[in-house]
């Protein structure tokens, strides 16, 4: 019995080793398959990745096609001359003229599908256009986000582009270049790449953009009371359409506000206290009032009315104001900013009051950024005591009396006096000279400062890859 | 006496067993640890050349902003001893574009070992400029 026993282990002992030899071989594939699976789909995921950076060029392509007239008449030459490399690309423009705000598109980017496609949405951001583009290839995504601007060929050397021969005078520091802006770029946009390009069509589609954006909500509501938030707790409960003025009250408690989200409030925006604002669209029909240190970071603001940056409070991002845009008491605009006020009003003969000006820096005001003032009312006013590194660009004239590193573009630079003067005489008086009491220097990194996408020649601001 | 050679038979069919199912283990193990090393091989190969493409796309990015247009090329790599061919074209298809301010065009990448010419990866990417390049 033990000798058979022992002869019969054998067979068990065979098993038993080849059963554990196999599942030892087959941990060690599996382990090896682990380990070499992120490997393995390194080259379907970069090329994901490639798709979703092309979606970014084709639709920059897209979104400057030519007008629908000018591509009827290629598509014409096209069949006439039976070119098909021509045909096809003007059939693929013609097919992608059309690239919608909001709207989720499928691009076909490269001559072969065979290696993927992307899905692009562009979305307006006041000053900015944003690029979405979802890149697919074999199970693999990857998301790329641009944002498109301008960009101005300027030199650090040039400080002043002025609308007249006439060098500045009044006891201003001028050190660096005074430029005359040609006659052809004066008043609107020319084919020039010019620091004066300015192209009004684009800047009014946004605005009619998000003026459909208040007028597809204003049909079914009515307004409430101001809506205050003073805890953290109740930021969640605020609504993308907030039915009346807002108000975020820090005085109590700090608040903090950190989300990528657009909120549409249908009134005034009122921030006020310690609250720190990250990352948030706000588009406002009323009135915006940065107050008492608070805080925005990298924030978009379109505003109907006036934006007022006051008492320390602290703005980085981008903002479009459609009536005029108070910097006062210390407040601070950093990072790069852009600051654009678009004031269409014409003057009323009812009143001796002419305001020529839409954006006011007084008070110790720091600005980091491009400021920028066009319309019917695109004075810039700036008074001592502040200091502006970036630029200065008015459509019409600039008030300076402060410190600027960079540059400054306008028709005509006059005095405060002067400024009073005109803006209460009828018809104002046009002095013909330049008078500035501020000073301008040059500003080495004046190139990495981003203008709107409705300024100089579209390129992307920023740039950024999913992981 | 009878028991006994009952035995002995089973350890001859025992030990034919045994020698067949190690036969087969070892086969199979065998089997499984050169799969397990291709892979581990095939890994280390596409990764190295995934990276030397991500290198090669990188450079051409660096044309974003140029007022040069960068031609094909075509050159060799070493890495770990291994010979790699790193190839990029411009595909001439696609790169009419009829806006003047930003211009792009289509480029395939690829990465072949020199040793067996297998192709290991190939890319398609677009390229934009708009530093005003010439042609």
């Amino acid at each position: 019995m033990d000798v058979r026993n022992e002869h019969g282990s054998s067979l068990t002992i065979v098993l038993i080793f080849s059963v554990f030899a196999l599942i030892t071989t087959s941990v060690y594939i599996i382990s090896q398959w682990t380990i070499a699976k992120p490997g393995l789909l390194a080259p379907s995921s970069f090329q994901a990745l490639l798709n979703a950076r092309s979606g970014i060029w084709k639709a920059m392509e897209l979104m400057n096609a030519p007008p629908p007239d000018t591509l009827a008449s290629i598509n014409t030459l096209g069949t006439k001359f039976n070119d098909t490399l021509f045909g096809k690309q003007t059939q693929n423009i013609a097919d992608s003229s059309a690239l919608p705000p909001d709207d989720t598109t499928d691009v076909s980017i490269f001559s072969s599908d065979s290696f993927g496609k992307c899905k692009v949405i562009f979305t307006y951001i006041p000053c900015f256009k944003n690029l979405e583009s979802n890149g697919i290839f074999r199970m693999q995504s990857k998301t790329v986000s641009a944002r498109l601007g301008g960009i101005l060929h300027t030199s650090p050397d040039t400080v002043c582009f002025l609308g007249t021969k006439i060098p500045p005078q009044g006891g201003g520091l001028i050190d660096g270049k005074v430029t005359q802006i040609p006659d052809s770029t004066l008043g609107g946009p020319t084919k020039s790449k010019f620091i004066s390009e300015f192209r009004k069509q684009d800047l009014v589609k946004v605005i009619s953009y998000y003026k459909a954006k208040f007028s597809n909500t204003n049909d079914s509501l009515f307004q409430n009371s101001v809506i205050t938030i003073q805890d953290n707790d109740k930021i969640p409960t605020i609504k993308d359409i907030v039915n009346g003025p807002l108000l975020l009250d820090g005085s109590h408690h700090d608040l903090y506000w950190k989300e990528k989200r657009r909120i549409l409030v249908l009134g005034d925006l009122q921030i006020t206290g310690t609250v720190t604002v990250e990352n948030i669209e706000f588009l406002v029909s009323g009135n915006v009032n940065l107050f008492d240190n608070c805080v925005f970071r990298n924030v978009s603001i379109f505003c109907s009315k006036t934006l007022t940056i006051t008492d320390k409070a602290v703005f980085s991002g981008n903002a479009l104001s459609l009536y005029q845009i108070n910097a006062s008491k210390r407040g601070r605009i950093e990072n790069n900013s852009v600051l654009v006020a678009y004031n269409e009003k014409k003057d009323t003969s009812s009143s001796r009051i002419k305001v020529l000006c839409s954006i006011f820096l007084t008070q110790e005001v720091r600005c980091d950024g491009t400021v920028i003032s066009c319309g019917n009312r695109a004075g810039i006013k700036t008074d001592k005591n502040v200091i502006i590194h970036g630029s200065l660009w008015s459509d019409s004239v600039i008030c300076h009396e402060g410190t600027l590193l960079g540059f400054m573009r306008c028709k005509e630079l006059i005095s405060s006096e002067e400024l009073d003067s005109r803006q209460t005489s009828t018809p104002p008086p046009i002095s013909g000279k330049n008078v500035m009491k501020g000073s301008v220097r040059r500003l080495e990194t004046i190139a990495d400062y981003p203008y709107p996408f409705f300024m100089g020649k579209p390129s992307i601001v920023s740039w950024e890859e999913s992981m | 006496m009878k028991h006994a050679r009952y035995q002995d038979g089973m350890t001859i069919l025992e030990a034919l067993i045994a020698i067949l199912i190690l036969g087969i283990t070892t086969t199979a193990i065998t089997s499984l640890i050169v799969t397990g090393d291709r892979i581990a091989g095939r890994r280390t190969t596409i990764y190295t050349a995934t990276t030397l493409a991500k290198s090669e796309i990188e450079r051409l990015r660096a044309y974003e902003k140029s007022l040069v247009l960068p031609k094909d090329t075509l050159y060799d790599e070493v890495v770990n001893g291994v010979e790699y061919e790193v190839k990029r074209n411009w595909i001439p298809n696609d790169t009419i574009s009829m806006n003047s301010t930003v211009l792009h065009r289509e480029y395939s990448v690829s990465v072949t070992r020199k040793i067996n010419q297998s192709v290991s990866v190939s890319f398609r990417t677009l390229q934009g400029y708009y530093g005003e390049p010439t042609q």
